[in-house]
């Protein structure tokens, strides 16, 4: 008769970083998005601050897709839990576009960043807008390997939502304010909502659109960037 | 990761997970602990333990130099009231090691 004696478990390290995949990930979308001179903006909002609406406006003011007749050429990535609607109006304005349906995710990675580039295969010297998961929270924490990221409110959100957002508003280049048409309507104190903007991030740059009225400040923010995407 | 990284040293049973857990890397431990019992299940570490170290964030005013503690979003200096702040610690999320035969 004998006993057995267990083996003892050892210790081995590791060390290594969990996130570490999405960035390698970025990276990699980064690096081949730089390649092509491509400018490619993150954009994240709330869910209803007018994504998908700018986005149209912007691609038929703009571009008219692969038509080539346009000032820009734009390529789109929808991201959503679900549905197909976003993809579906943007198709209509004649832009390519892929859509990424998260499930049950609340933002998008560099994976689906990855796989959705491939699939649209876009051109030298686009515009790749990669319209985020509505949701101000998380998708602040995921690099998708863009050029530049974009927070989008709407003046029916309220004064406050960068500060209880900072994130989002942190770690963003340009804050576009939507709907401004609105404002008759509403209690918003503009200078308020931007002064809370530039409390949370003093560098980041502030523009104002609404569908009644033109985007000049936007459009010339998309001519910069593309301006210097295109230099390097 | 845990359990790739078991097998391929050659090992059949995890018997704790280690992580270091920065204070400004954007995970909850709390969270994380709900899903590790769900995730550990049908694995070889579906009895492991989950050791979480707390590693403490720290935030450097990039105006003034001064570092302040942080957990997430820092907020402005306290000392000259700047909003430009580099996370100079925290931001780790690490699996560290893993005790497993």
């Amino acid at each position: 008769m004998y006993e057995e004696t267990p083996v003892a478990a050892q210790r081995l390290i590791v060390e290594r970083d969990v996130f570490g995949h999405n960035d390698a990930l970025a990276r990699k979308n980064r690096s081949f998005l730089t390649g092509r001179r491509i400018v490619a903006l993150n954009l994240m909002s709330s869910p209803g601050s007018g994504k998908t609406t700018l986005l149209e406006r912007t691609i038929s003011q703009l571009g008219c897709g692969d038509c080539g007749g346009g000032e820009f050429v734009f390529c789109v990535i929808e991201g959503d839990q679900q549905t197909a609607n976003d993809a579906v109006r943007i198709k209509q304005t004649g832009a390519p576009v892929v859509q990424v349906n998260t499930g049950d995710g609340c933002h998008l990675d560099a994976g689906m960043v990855a796989r959705a580039i491939d699939a649209l295969d876009p051109r030298e010297g686009v515009f790749l807008m990669i319209e985020n998961v509505g949701n101000l929270v998380c998708p602040a924490m995921f690099d998708l390997g863009e050029t530049a990221r974009v927070v989008i409110i709407s003046v029916t959100e309220g004064e406050d939502k960068p500060l209880k957002y900072p994130n989002a508003f942190a770690s963003a280049d340009l804050c576009v304010i939507t709907k401004t048409d609105l404002l008759p309507y509403l209690d918003l104190d503009l200078n308020v909502l931007r002064d809370n903007v530039r409390t949370v991030n003093p560098r980041i740059e502030i523009v104002e659109t609404s569908s009644k009225s033109d985007d000049e400040a936007w459009h010339a923010w998309l001519r910069r960037a593309h301006e210097r995407a295109v230099a390097r | 990761m845990a359990v790739e990284f078991a097998r391929a040293n050659g090992r059949h049973e995890i018997v704790q997970i280690e992580l270091d857990v920065g204070e400004c890397c954007g995970v909850m431990p709390e969270a994380l602990a709900l899903g590790f019992e769900s995730a550990r299940k049908g694995t070889m570490a579906q009895d492991a333990r989950l050791a979480i170290n707390r590693l403490p964030g720290v935030a450097r005013c990039a105006a003034c130099g001064r570092e302040r503690a942080a957990a997430g979003y820092a907020g402005p200096c306290p000392a000259c009231g700047s909003a430009r702040a580099e996370i100079a610690a925290g931001r780790e999320f690490r699996l560290k090691s893993i005790d497993a035969r």
